[in-house]
């Protein structure tokens, strides 16, 4: 029977004010300690008693884990930025529009002033929107401990379901993503139910064109299609290196078919593995054509 | 004890580290137009608003809350001095049951103190969150561009004096 | 009968777009609900819910539950009465516990403790032993000879028929016959506003607080159920979020009420949003099939649907109520039959609209498919077809048939059997108008625009229901007139939003000639307001405000009695209230306020007339004989055919309710309607596990409603007003109506645009199958 709500479970609650505060405390108190921002995939959860914690480290106290800032040719964002933030933050509209736009579906109004991008991609939701266009824009995560930093791709962030590359005592601090190149173009697509839910399938596609008119680098991400949000190099490898003019209707399809045979989904409440294998192909499809459209302006 | 800040009050609640802000509000400080439906964020029943931000209530810590300027509906007008959205929705008749009308209210507010002049797919896209499973939808995106419409009229006169 | 000459002068509140009086309680987030409700001394229950969906109880273990400090008792099926009550329109009937669990969420036991946190602790630690046994959860397993037996009395229901004429000839006769079927998923009530029961017994009587619609139904069921004095009941209603039909009189209510007479403590359940979706009830399960039979000019000839619907663990419904069949009756034959049938899945029962939603969108599209053979286009199949005022109505109760034979037609009544007012052609014609039809509309599976993937389309579609229900018991009001000239209206109605406390009170107000601010409603507490049906069936309007509109003036007539007699000189014929002064209608130099009258003293009692009580007399004769209201919707759809995802782009809602008594209040309901179907059309559906029938989606993450970006954002409402001769002021109920004529209307529009039928809801997995395209 489905928990009626969890009213027992106490838990202390510490906040630090620093990150390595935060990365100090989980150290000591281990994995019953869990790192706590927005709340709104852990409430969630806790109340459903699928997670059990003894500790709460909250991170929303955390003033120098908010930031989003230019620089050189990066956009670095604060892992504790709320995804709002990230929808109406001007460098990232200008510069990387593709996330923004990935922001502004997440959830409803009020969630997107609560959860943050960093809690987006630590709950390792396969359906979670913020991944997709952060592999579309290879961007890489700071995993913070006690005695220093790594940095890491963000396609190998993902692991499983709910599983991503965190250590017990990793913090993950800040996404970096580089400004793309002349002649980039991407887009995210979701598909929901109704207009506020969880992705049934999300989508980013990216192509950069060089100079040559070849396609320098193309980029396919899917969500909601595989136990984890992934890129499909397949697919991409089908066009990458092709010059511009050649990509035709017939092409487009290939890669899309060949997008959707690539994934692995499952039937859940909200759609059945036969519909997100049909809805990946549509996606990328609709993707594709959207980007090669606009690159066509541009060029 | 913990110091929240409640419809421009200090209070000092005693607050447990597994409570979410709305048991506190309604529970600890008698605020029941914190209406508690779904009580995971999906329904924005329980919006307050969190330095102006319309945040969901039932799936915040209350301890997150401490330091921040928290505003229930309680906040905004009294039973004989609407504040002028409260008019609006009044005029419009923009509910049914009244249940989810506290957090529509509330996000209304947010919506027009961050655009005056929303049209009808603005207002419907700020109160997307929000169930009103009576459909008053359309009723309710009225009163909230008719509340606008007050507040420019209020702007308007202050203008001529 | 009542006749009220209202033409002939301007009404002063009816018609009138009021505030409805809780409107400041509800933007200042102050009106109570039973979940704000609590009394002195309150504790706390949780219920015990069975994991399985069909079992014997063998043990319940209750001894380390008891030990947990703040623990002050536990029920089971030992406390419970072992008779089955029975709720409204039979949506339950069953024992309150007893030994066997019938779907995964059934009560089997409940705790009551100091806190809420001790009662839920304390719920785990009851050990309850099951011996599992065999569950069906298709209705048409259930129908098999050899399927587990849910309950006692056997699965099926006796088949409901209603027919007339010779089906089998009138096929015969047709020119063009089309056969169909359709499936319709199980919507949720989802309701926003979750409920409470609070119980307390003082000595032999107990009250009980809850949100409901059905005040009066409370008091004499629990009552019923604990096999009490209704007199030793008194039940008093809150105000309900968002009902549609869930919170009438539950099992719940009666398991708080049994808690709180073992402990002799007031008890508060409190239930969760879970416990909402798949403790309580749902829309039933249904199917159908049929045919249809025209002559080539497209009259209906002939029709025969054939519909189940199962009943889940407790309902025992004998049918739905689809009066769909008095809607497209016209023809010389029909045949419809019902077949109920238990399953262990969550209790069914009613739901807004029931039947008409499910049977009515079906027999629309039997409509729709034979005007498709005939070449016929929807408005004009339907404007040929309709039922007209004071033609016969064929949804007739076996135990009216006799009625007939009894009536008396000295009385005024209207006809029986007959339909006593519609505007459904003027509803058809303008809605068609004001929509753009002519211009919008390209023929039958012809979009009006193609674009890339997406088609666009417009439907129509109609729908009907009663104006209240009687055969639970009548509908009665009183008005007491205070000693100042205000008065107080007693009624049971529920307040989920349809604005009734303000409805009733304009009837007062009118008939008694007074200021809407002096009049007072007491909406639902047993112990005051006479019984009524409640707000059911779109029963208030009609019923209930039949008889405050007969209290009122029974009450008028003693006001003028007084003052035609003793101060006025003249026969109270002659005299007329308005604005709180009685005066002689050719004489306004003569008045006397009524507060004056009721305060002076009368000369023949030496005391002053104080109070006036005027009672609502002679009961309405069954308004299932002659009134219905209607709906004609229209919808234009945007279909994404890789997808598969429909949007409604637009739509006009277009409502005969008679006389419309708050227009704003119907313009919400007909919208709050249209969106309810609409999300039934597309995405609505309870998902039950396979092996448990356990719903998988109780909660409104996966259970999707539709949010202000999923509908037109200025939907079009018109009325057409038709006048009713019973109904106060010519109103009609109007609550219905407007949640059945939506899915016909999209899934027509659906058909214009790519060529398919589809079952409900709509997903864009049964859009693309449909198309060949998964």
């Amino acid at each position: 029977m489905g928990a009626m709500g969890n009213m027992n479970e106490k838990f202390r609650y510490l906040r630090p004010t620093t990150a390595q505060e935060a990365c100090v405390l989980k150290k000591k108190l281990g994995k019953g300690a869990v790192f706590w921002a927005g709340g709104t995939d852990l409430v969630p959860q806790w109340k459903d008693e699928s997670i059990h914690l003894d500790h709460c480290i909250d991170l929303t106290f955390i003033p120098d884990l908010v930031f989003v800032r230019s620089a050189g040719e990066e956009i670095q964002m604060g892992a504790l930025t709320k995804v709002n933030d990230i929808a109406e933050s001007s460098e990232i509209r200008r510069w990387a529009p593709v996330l923004s736009e990935a922001a502004k579906c997440l959830g409803s109004p009020e969630i997107r002033n609560m959860a943050t991008i960093g809690g987006n991609l630590c709950h390792g939701s396969p359906a979670a929107d913020l991944p997709i266009p952060l592999l579309a824009l290879g961007a890489r995560l700071k995993l913070l401990r006690v005695t220093g930093e790594r940095w890491i791709p963000v396609e190998e962030f993902f692991r499983g379901v709910n599983e991503v590359a965190t250590e017990e005592d990793e913090l993950l601090a800040e996404i970096r993503i580089s400004i793309p190149p002349p002649h980039t173009e991407a887009v995210f697509l979701k598909e929901t139910r109704t207009s506020v839910d969880l992705a049934q399938v999300n989508a980013a596609v990216r192509i950069t064109v060089s100079d040559a008119e070849e396609l320098s680098d193309v980029r396919i991400a899917l969500g909601a299609v595989a136990p984890k949000p992934v890129r499909i190099h397949s697919a991409e490898n089908l066009i990458r290196g092709l010059k511009f003019r050649e990509i035709d209707n017939a092409l487009v399809g290939r890669v899309s078919r060949k997008a959707a045979e690539e994934t692995s989904p499952i039937t859940d409440i909200r759609a059945s593995a036969d519909y997100r294998r049909k809805l990946s192909e549509v996606l990328v499809h609709r993707g594709l054509k959207d980007v090669v459209r606009k690159l066509g302006d541009s060029i | 004890m913990t110091k929240l800040r409640v419809n421009g009050q200090y209070y000092d609640v005693q607050i447990e580290p597994n409570e979410m802000l709305s048991d506190v509000l309604i529970k600890k400080l008698g605020l029941h137009g914190v209406r508690v439906s779904c009580s995971r964020g999906e329904c924005a029943s329980c919006t307050v608003l969190l330095d102006g931000n319309p945040t969901l209530s039932c799936i915040m810590l209350a301890m997150q809350a401490e330091g921040k300027e928290i505003t229930t509906i309680e906040g905004l007008g009294t039973y004989d001095k609407l504040h002028p959205i409260q008019e609006a929705f009044v005029e419009e008749q923009g509910f049914q049951c009244g249940f989810c009308t506290p957090g529509m209210i509330l996000s209304t507010k947010a919506l027009l103190e961050r655009n005056k002049r929303p049209n009808s797919e603005e207002v419907a896209l700020a109160l997307s969150g929000h169930i009103c499973r009576c459909g008053a939808y359309p009723l309710i995106i009225k009163s909230a561009l008719k509340a606008a419409q007050k507040f420019e009229d209020m702007d308007n006169d202050k203008n001529k004096h | 009968m009542i006749k009220i000459n209202t033409k002939s002068h301007d009404l002063s509140v009816i018609g009138k777009s009021v505030t409805v009086k809780d409107a400041w309680q509800k933007v200042t987030g102050s009106l109570e609900y039973a979940i704000d409700f609590s009394i002195p001394n309150m504790v706390y229950g949780k219920i015990i819910r069975s994991p399985h969906p069909h079992a014997k109880v063998r043990n319940i273990d209750t001894s380390l539950a008891e030990a947990l400090p703040g623990v002050l008792g536990i029920v089971t099926h030992h406390d419970a009465p072992n008779w089955d009550w029975q709720s409204c329109w039979f949506n339950y009937v069953g024992k309150i516990m007893d030994e066997w669990v019938r779907f995964v969420g059934d009560e089997v036991a409940a705790v009551a403790a100091v806190d809420e946190e001790t009662a839920a602790r304390a719920a785990r630690m009851v050990k309850i032993d099951y011996e599992l046994l065999p569950a069906v959860f298709d209705p048409e397993e259930a129908l098999k000879r050899d399927a587990p037996q849910v309950r006692s009395e056997g699965n099926a229901r006796p088949l409901k028929v209603v027919e007339w004429g010779d089906v089998e000839q009138g096929f015969k006769d047709s020119e063009v016959v089309v056969e169909s079927s359709m499936i319709f998923g199980s919507q949720a009530h989802a309701p926003i506003g979750r409920n409470a029961c609070i119980a307390k017994w003082i000595g032999d009587k107990v009250t009980l607080w809850t949100s409901t619609q059905t005040p009066a139904e409370c008091q004499t069921m629990v009552a019923q159920a604990f096999g009490i004095p209704v007199s030793s009941v008194r039940a008093i209603a809150l105000p309900s979020g968002s009902s549609f039909g869930l919170w009438w009189i539950n099992n719940f209510h009666m398991v708080t009420v049994l808690l709180s007479r073992k402990i002799r403590r007031p008890v508060k359940i409190e239930l969760t949003q879970e416990e909402c979706f798949l403790g309580v009830k749902r829309r039933h399960l249904e199917r159908s099939r049929g045919r249809i039979g025209c002559g080539k000019d497209g009259r209906i000839i002939a029709i025969e649907v054939h519909h189940i619907v199962d009943n889940g663990g407790y309902g025992f419904k004998p049918d739905v109520g689809f009066l769909c069949v008095d809607l497209w009756g016209r023809g010389p034959h029909g045949k419809f039959t019902v077949q109920p049938v238990s399953t262990n899945l969550l209790t069914a029962g009613c739901m807004r609209g029931v039947g008409d939603v499910t049977l009515g969108s079906f027999t629309e599209r039997l409509l729709d498919m034979a005007a498709i053979k005939l070449d016929i286009d929807p408005l004009t199949f339907r404007l040929k077809n309709h039922v007209r005022s004071g033609e016969p109505l064929r949804k007739v109760p076996k135990e009216y048939a006799d009625y007939r034979a009894r009536f008396n037609p000295g009385d005024d009544w209207p006809l029986p059997n007959t339909l006593s007012s519609e505007a459904i052609h003027e509803c058809l014609e303008k809605g068609a108008e004001a929509f753009g039809w002519k211009e919008r509309w390209k023929g039958w599976g012809i979009p009006c625009r193609v674009e890339g993937s997406k088609r666009w389309a417009v439907g129509v579609g109609t729908g009907s229901h009663c104006c209240g229900v009687q055969q639970e018991g009548n509908t009665s009001a009183i008005v007491k007139v205070h000693v100042d000239g205000s008065a107080t209206l007693l009624c049971s109605i529920g307040r989920q939003g349809q604005g009734s406390e303000t409805t009733q009170t304009q009837i007062v107000a009118e008939a008694l000639g007074i200021s809407l601010s002096k009049v007072e409603v007491v909406p639902g507490d047993s112990d005051a307001s006479p019984w009524s049906h409640g707000s059911i069936a779109s029963n208030t309007t009609f019923r209930t405000g039949y008889a405050t509109l007969v209290a009122s003036l029974d009450a008028k007539r003693q006001i003028l009695e007084i003052a035609g007699q003793f101060y006025l000189k003249r026969n109270p014929d002659d005299l007329e209230i308005r604005d709180g002064v009685v005066f002689c209608r050719d004489d306004s130099s003569h008045t006397i306020r009524l507060e004056d009258l009721m305060s002076r003293l009368l000369p023949h009692t030496q005391s002053p007339p104080s109070i006036i009580i005027g009672r609502s007399g002679k009961p309405m004769p069954p308004s299932t004989n002659f009134s219905r209201h209607f709906a004609a919707h229209f919808a234009e759809v945007e279909v994404d055919v890789e997808t598969g995802h429909i949007r409604i782009v637009d739509y006009l809602a277009s409502q005969d309710s008679g006389t419309i008594v708050n227009p704003k209040l119907v313009e919400n309901q007909v919208v709050g309607g249209a969106i309810a179907a609409s999300g039934f059309a597309l995405v609505e559906s309870l998902i039950f596990d396979k092996r448990t029938g356990e719903i998988k989606n109780p909660n409104f993450l996966d259970y999707k409603v539709l949010r202000t970006t999923d509908f037109p954002v200025a939907p079009k409402v018109m009325f057409c007003e038709s006048y009713d001769p019973v109904g106060p002021y010519g109103a009609k109920g109007a609550g219905e109506a407007p949640i059945a004529a939506p899915i016909p209307a999209i899934s027509q529009a659906v058909y214009n645009a790519i060529g398919v039928w589809l079952d409900i809801p709509m997903t864009p997995e049964r859009v693309l199958k449909a198309l060949g395209n998964l």
